[in-house]
Formats: C-alpha cells, structure tokens, sequence
C-alpha cells in the first residue's frame, strides 16, 4: 500500500472505530434512560455499533489488500496528497478564523475585513476584486440580513468590551 | 382534486411567490453554472431565507432554484467539459465533443430543451400520480409509515456510497443525533451532557450547512479554480438542437421513463439516471460507434432522464417522506422549518402546496429556457469568476444562515463540527446523505415506533404491509452484496 493509501486506510478505520466509540456510548447512556425514553435510541445505536464494529473489521481485513479509493470519490484532480492536505488545513484555518473574527467583532465588522484579508492574503487576489466582494459581502449582512430580515446580529465580544458596539 | 390543482398554480402565480421564484431561478442559475456548488448544497444554503415565508412562497423559492440548477449546469458541461453539476456529468461524454467540432450551439440547444422535457413529463407525472398514491396511502398505519421510512433509508443508505456498511453507520449516526434533547412524550434528556443549548435537539439547518456546504467551500478553496479555463467559440444551432430531440422521438420517450422510474425509486439520483438513459442511447443506437466524440443522442437522453428525474423525485419525498434524492433528502428539512409533514398531509389538506410545487418546476424550467436563450453568451461570462472570490460570501452565508434560526452562535459552532465531520466523510468516502436523512426523519420515525408499540405492542411486525416493506427493506439492504455475489459466480469471459 503506497504512503497515501496507508494513511487514509488508517483515517478510515479510526473513523470507523470513532463511531463505534459513538455508538458504544450510546447504548451505555440509554440503558439509564426510562423505558419509553430509551427504545428508540437502544434501537438505534445497537445496529449501528455492530455495523461500525463491521466496517472496522473490513477495514483491518484492507490492511495490506488493494491500494486504497481516491480520496475525492466525485472528482479527478491532479494535487498531489501532501499538498491537498496543505491547502485543506489552510482552509479550514482560514474559516475558522473567520467564525473568530464574527465572535470578537460581529458580523458587520469582521465579515468584510476577513473577506478582504482571505482574497489579499490567501488567495492573492488584486485589491479592486478583493475590495468589491468585501464590500459585496458587507451589503449583503447590513443590507439584507440586518435591514430587511432584521436579524439581530451580535455586536462582537471584544468590541462589546471595549463599549465601541 | 381539480380545484387544488388551479389553487396550487393560484399560489405561485401570486405575489410575492411568483417574485420569490424569480429570485430562485436567478440564485440557481448563478450556481447551477459555477461547478463547486451542488444543487444540494445551494438549497441548504438557501434553507434560511425561508423561515419567515409561507410553505408555497418557500417552494416556489426552493424549487425555482433547484430545478434550473442542473439545466444551467448543463452549459458548463458543454462548453468547457467541467460538470457544472453532478447530474450532468454524462452530457460530457459527447456534448464537449461537439462543442469541440463547432456545435456547442446545437448540443445546447438539444440537451436544454431535453431537459425542460423531461422536467415537464416529470412534473406531469407527479400530477398524475397523486390520485393513484391517495388510496394507498389511506391503507397505512403508523407502523406502516415506519417501515416505509425505514425501507426509505434503507435504499439511500444502501445505494448513495460505494459501501452500504459505512451508508448504513451514517444513517445510524443521523437517527442517533435525532434523539438529542428532550424525549418526546416523556421530556426527559437525552445525551445534552448538561448543555442547557441542546435540550431543543440539534437543528437541521446548521447541521445541512455544514454536512454540505462547508466540504464544497473548502474544496473550492483547495482546488482554486478558475472555472472557464477555455474560451468558447459562436453559440449557434441552438434551434438545430431543439429540432434534434424531436426528431428522436422514441429515445425522448425512454429516456423520459428512465427519468421518472429512477427518480421515483428513492436514493439512486440523477446521477445514476443520467448514466442509465446514456448507456440506453448507446444500446439502441444503430451506430454505436459515434458515441463519445459528438452524437447528440448522448447528449438529449441523459440530459432528459437527468431532468425527468429531478421532478419525479418529488413524488416520495411528498407522498411519504422518502426522498428520491440528495437534494430533495435537503428539501425534508423545508418542509419540517414550513411545519409540514410529508405524507398524507400533502396529499390532502396541504395537496394545493403540492400542485404548486409541480408547477412551481414547470414554470422554472420554461423560464429557465426563455433566459437562456436571451443571455447565452452573458451566462458562460459568469463561469470566468474565479473560485477564491465566491469563497467570502460562501461563507458568510453559511454563518449567517446558520445564526439566523435561532440568533446564536452556538449553531454557527453545530455547523463548523458538522463540516468538520462532512470534510471527514467526504474524503473517507462515506456518504452524507443517509445522514442528513436520519437527522431529518429521525424524530418522525420514533414518533411512529412510539404509536405502533404503544397501541399492537410488537404485534405490529408482523402485519402484512409491515412483513413486505421489511423484506424489501433487507432486499435493498443486501442488493450490493447479491450483485457482487452474482458478477463473481459469473464465469469470467475466455
């Protein structure tokens, strides 16, 4: 199995051994709940636990078999692993940032300063386009969610703190 | 049923409906010809617009946008060789070809007006098919309608992933996280961990925003496409191409029956249809050769069964809850925010706002087609955004969209884990949609297993109608392992 295939085959079953872990659970806190409460989850999560138990076991049985799937089942693409897991961590830092950015300073402030700084920053987009969607994206939060939809959008902890909201 | 069928096109003729629908068809478009945004994940995106809308302004909205989805995604296709949908993946095959050979106006002509066929035969067929699933349904119990669920995820469990193991765990999962919160009946808690935020359960909006939309943005942002990556010459032929389908009349016809029967099937998708109407038009051709470098019959027949499918696929999701699809897998959740409660409901005193999602597709698709036609050249100038600039609102609308049900923070939180969890299952290959279901259905399948034991007991296995969908169910269920069992016993060609 090439390193690629040995390091999604290992995601795979520990995954796999997560749900089981889930599902394990499950059953343990439902045998406290009162009859009527815990038919449902029992039924549940008993199947399920055996058939994540299932695919642990047919992912071990893989151990060794044929190179693993593509990673992306829909689409080809030409990125190789390493640098698609780069690129993966990096996006995901970058939208997790952005939930940061709402928390400390709200929708109205971080949203068009965290557009602007993903499209100079990370996608090394030119200013004009960067400055444009910033902008696109600030109309639409006052715009249409807080003056039409009028929803009561949060001010931000730390501008709150600071008494500038 | 004759006055329902005037009042549901009353509904969406009237205003704000009809304007509403307007604004689907223009998000659809927009994102029915970007590839990176699936027509699931655009409804799901879309989900939290509609909370202050009444159910046939919500349709009209939702369907308006689904439905053209695939139809503009169908230029993509053509022009450039990139899917600008899942479901239209087949009309590659040999619509770039002639777009290649100078004949992009007439593979788009033909696979457009394919599409507002199979589109209309569909949406014709959910009209019709109300009447016969009527009766039928007044025959079921809750234990029934439980079993008919069950056997609902059974097939996408069974059918949407390469494994029905890992389809099956997901369902599971979904059906699991159903049941956090208060227990219905009883109100007692159930896996909250003293989370005073979860005693309400976990919200189907943030979950389908993230499970779907938050995989595709970041794929977007991987990938850093440039969606036009080749200029497209002259769009002539486009009438050449409407001349085309009729001029197949037969192949029209089955393809539109393709469409219909898969899309009534629940879990095999517009995927599975475009590919069985193509492998169909190269079956019954005389020249099978042609295929694969321009024959516009691989162009008209997936794109009709594709569309056909699309609509038909409403007919389980209404009459049972049983989506015949991803998308409309997506659409359960509408219905549950709109308080409506797919089955005989919709089929009785909501039948109106049934009607009016069958016109509601009809009226998309034609002026899907009119728009088309006015703003060819105009829309394939959309495909040359580049994908990082779409990346900032995607996400805004993910956390807005999430925030707005409730006005809090936490369900943008529920979102970013359910795309952490998406991300994971996408790249390990496990299906989302058995999840999404189970999330979606959970709470109805145990009202159901609620009633049915308390009122037979466990007497209510073994009615007859439950015996036979549990058979069915464990038929779909081992439906992979009983065609590899088959192709490996079949002896291998000398």
């Amino acid at each position: 199995m090439s390193g690629d295939g040995s390091r999604r085959w290992l995601a795979d079953l520990v995954f796999a051994a997560s749900l089981a872990v889930v599902f394990g659970y499950a059953i343990y806190a439902a045998l406290g709940f009162a009859e009527n409460t815990k038919l449902f989850p029992l039924a549940i999560a008993i199947p399920s636990f055996l058939l994540a138990l299932g695919q642990v076991a047919l992912s071990l049985r893989a151990r060794g078999g044929a190179p693993a799937e593509r990673t992306d089942a829909d689409e080809p693409d030409a990125l190789a692993p390493s640098e698609r897991t780069r690129r993966t961590a990096i996006a995901c830092a970058w939208v997790l940032g952005m939930f940061a950015a709402v928390y400390l300073l709200g929708f109205l402030v971080a949203i068009p300063l965290a557009a602007l700084a993903y499209l100079r920053l990370g996608a090394r987009e030119r200013w004009a386009p960067s400055i444009g969607v910033g902008a696109f994206c600030w109309a639409l939060v006052y715009g249409l969610f807080d003056r039409v939809l009028h929803v009561p959008l949060p001010p931000g902890v730390l501008l709150s703190a600071l008494g500038v909201s | 049923m004759f006055e329902a069928l005037i009042a549901g096109l009353g509904q969406v003729l009237s205003w704000p409906a009809i304007g509403l629908m307007f604004v689907g068809i223009g998000a659809g478009f927009v994102v029915g010809i970007l590839p990176g945004i699936g027509g699931a994940t655009a409804l799901a995106l879309m989900m939290p617009f509609i909370f202050k809308m009444e159910p046939a302004e919500a349709f009209a909205f939702l369907l308006g946008m689904s439905s053209v989805v695939a139809m503009t995604g169908e230029i993509t296709s053509i022009l450039f060789g990139v899917p600008g949908e899942p479901v239209t993946a087949a009309t590659i095959v040999d619509g770039h070809p002639m777009a290649k050979q100078g004949q992009a106006g007439r593979a788009l002509g033909a696979a457009l007006f394919g599409a507002l066929i199979g589109a209309l035969v569909g949406a014709v067929s959910l009209m019709v098919t109300i009447p016969i699933v009527q009766p039928f349904l007044r025959s079921f119990g809750s234990p029934e309608f439980l079993m008919f669920a069950v056997l609902g995820i059974a097939f996408i469990s069974s059918l949407t992933g390469r494994s029905p193991v890992k389809g099956f765990a997901a369902a599971g999962l979904g059906l699991l996280l159903a049941t956090v919160g208060q227990a219905p009946g009883t109100s007692e808690l159930r896996y909250t961990f003293g989370q005073l935020y979860l005693w309400e359960g976990i919200r189907i909006v943030p979950a389908t925003l993230g499970l779907f939309a938050i995989p595709e943005l970041i794929d977007l942002a991987v990938h850093r496409t440039s969606i036009a990556r080749r200029d497209v010459g002259a769009l002539g032929g486009l009438r050449e191409g409407f001349l085309d389908v009729l001029r197949h009349k037969g192949l029209t016809l089955r393809a539109c029956i393709i469409g219909i029967v898969v899309g009534v099937a629940p879990g095999i998708g517009g995927n599975g249809a475009q590919w069985v109407a193509y492998g169909h038009a190269v079956q019954s051709s005389r020249d099978p050769k042609r295929f694969g470098h321009g024959a516009v019959e691989g162009v008209i027949a997936p794109a009709i069964a594709s569309a056909g499918e699309r609509t038909s696929a409403l007919i389980p999701t209404v009459a049972f809850g049983i989506p015949g699809n991803v998308s409309t897998a997506v659409l359960l959740g509408a219905f549950i925010i709109q308080g409506l409660v797919p089955g005989r409901e919709m089929l009785t005193r909501n039948l109106a706002i049934t009607f009016g999602m069958a016109w509601t597709m009809m009226l998309a698709n034609i002026i899907a087609i009119v728009i088309i036609l006015l703003l060819a050249k105009q829309l394939v100038a959309i495909t040359r955004i580049r994908g990082a600039l779409l990346i900032p609102p995607l996400v805004l609308l993910v956390f807005l969209g999430a925030y707005a049900e409730r006005n809090t923070l936490f369900d943008v939180v529920v979102a970013l884990l359910f795309g952490a969890v998406g991300l994971v299952m996408v790249r390990l290959d496990w299906p989302r949609a058995p999840m999404i279901l189970g999330l979606v259905l959970g709470q109805t399948i145990e009202s159901y297993l609620s009633l049915s034991v308390n009122r037979y007991e466990f007497e209510w296995l073994l009615r007859p109608l439950v015996l036979v969908f549990i058979a069915l169910s464990l038929l779909v269920a081992l439906s992979p392992y009983l065609t590899a069992w088959r192709q490996r016993r079949k002896p291998a060609p000398a």
